[in-house]
């Protein structure tokens, strides 16, 4: 039903995704939003590698 | 052979559905966020965030983790409160081209009552409220609203009384019994329940020991919760008559199927969302194609078609 994308295609296929939609992401991910991307960039981009990483597992359960 | 409009529609009071799939509050944004990119019409419904009678800010980071084949989340109901959702929000709301319905959270009961007596008072299309039980009732000691069958139905009964439109009720899981809540509910005045919300959950680092949530405990959701979610539905449908909004761990047409099999009049998907926020279009899309290949005239046939 799905295919495995790889994580390139998962954030390419994200350009659909509007602004106002990715600022309810993060503001749903963290208390403050935006501010805590700058503020804490590692931490947000080990975040981004987990969520790749669960998208492509949830890819492959559908297979 | 029918339409897709006749396979797929659907009536629950005086409220029709073009389509049996619902996006479950929480996942979905408060709603509007993804318009113009998104086809509405293949969505029966949207279940907004959980509105509170104050604005939420929420837990502290991190509040939502990947876990296993699920997620785990203590986001603590964050949220604009009622005015703002009231003001900023529910004008695009009336716009869309599909209904909505407002998920509605609080501590105390009088909490529930105010954010409905404030939504009622300001008017708007939504079709009616889902009501979020899954809450320390702080009245009651911290006791979630939604394990208790007389606090649950004081409740429902309460706000029953201060709306018309549609009021189902978000069921939790963690409970011993769930049908004997939904029948409390039904008794109560509902119009229907949603089943099931999230189980409690927790993740730990093996190695340093440090629990993965701020809040410790969060709500498990998705495919990993799939089996027990079929058979709570399963268990409230066998003892209530009002319809069944079946939910947990939806991640493909044939899920849908199998909620409706056991008793579910239609389906929120949740999770899912999160893996791609169009994902309920391409279900819609599959569920035709199988409905057609199938010469199933409506789906609504398939609720509660199960063979023992």
């Amino acid at each position: 039903m799905f295919e495995t994308k790889t994580k390139i295609s998962i954030i390419w296929s994200m350009r659909k995704w509007t602004f106002k939609y990715i600022k309810w992401r993060l503001t749903t991910a963290y208390p403050n939003g935006w501010k805590f991307i700058i503020l804490h960039p590692f931490i947000f981009i080990k975040d981004i590698w987990h969520y790749l990483n669960w998208c492509q597992m949830i890819d492959e359960e559908n297979k | 052979m029918k339409k897709i409009s006749e396979m797929f529609h659907l009536k629950i009071k005086n409220t029709h559905f073009n389509s049996p799939i619902i996006a479950a509050s929480g996942t979905f944004g408060y709603g509007n966020e993804i318009e113009g990119a998104i086809d509405y019409s293949k969505i029966g419904c949207i279940i907004t965030k959980s509105i509170t009678f104050e604005e939420r800010i929420g837990n502290l980071n991190p509040r939502i983790i990947e876990a296993g084949n699920g997620m785990l989340n203590a986001i603590g109901l964050a949220n604009v409160g009622v005015e703002k959702f009231c003001k900023n929000k529910m004008p695009s709301l009336n716009k869309l081209p599909t209904n909505y319905m407002i998920s509605v959270a609080g501590s105390k009961k009088s909490d529930y009552q105010r954010v409905i007596e404030y939504i009622e008072n300001t008017g708007g299309n939504h079709i009616g409220y889902e009501i979020n039980v899954s809450c320390p009732n702080v009245k009651k000691g911290g006791i979630e609203f939604g394990v208790n069958k007389e606090i649950l139905s004081d409740l429902t009964s309460n706000l029953r009384d201060l709306t018309r439109k549609l009021l189902f009720i978000k069921l939790s899981p963690n409970v011993t019994n769930i049908e004997e809540l939904a029948l409390a509910v039904q008794n109560a005045g509902a119009d229907g329940v949603s089943a099931i919300n999230t189980f409690i959950g927790m993740a730990i680092d093996y190695k340093t020991g440090q629990f993965s949530l701020s809040n410790i405990y969060g709500g498990l959701s998705g495919p990993a919760i799939k089996p027990l979610a079929l058979a709570k539905v399963h268990k409230i449908y066998n003892l209530i008559n009002i319809p069944i909004f079946g939910m947990g761990g939806i991640s493909n047409y044939k899920d849908i199927i199998e909620f409706l099999r056991v008793g579910s009049s239609m389906v929120q998907v949740g999770t899912l969302n999160y893996r791609d926020p169009f994902i309920i279009c391409k279900f819609y899309d599959d569920l035709f194609k199988y409905s057609k290949d199938n010469k199933i005239d409506s789906l609504s046939c398939l609720t509660g078609d199960f063979k023992p």
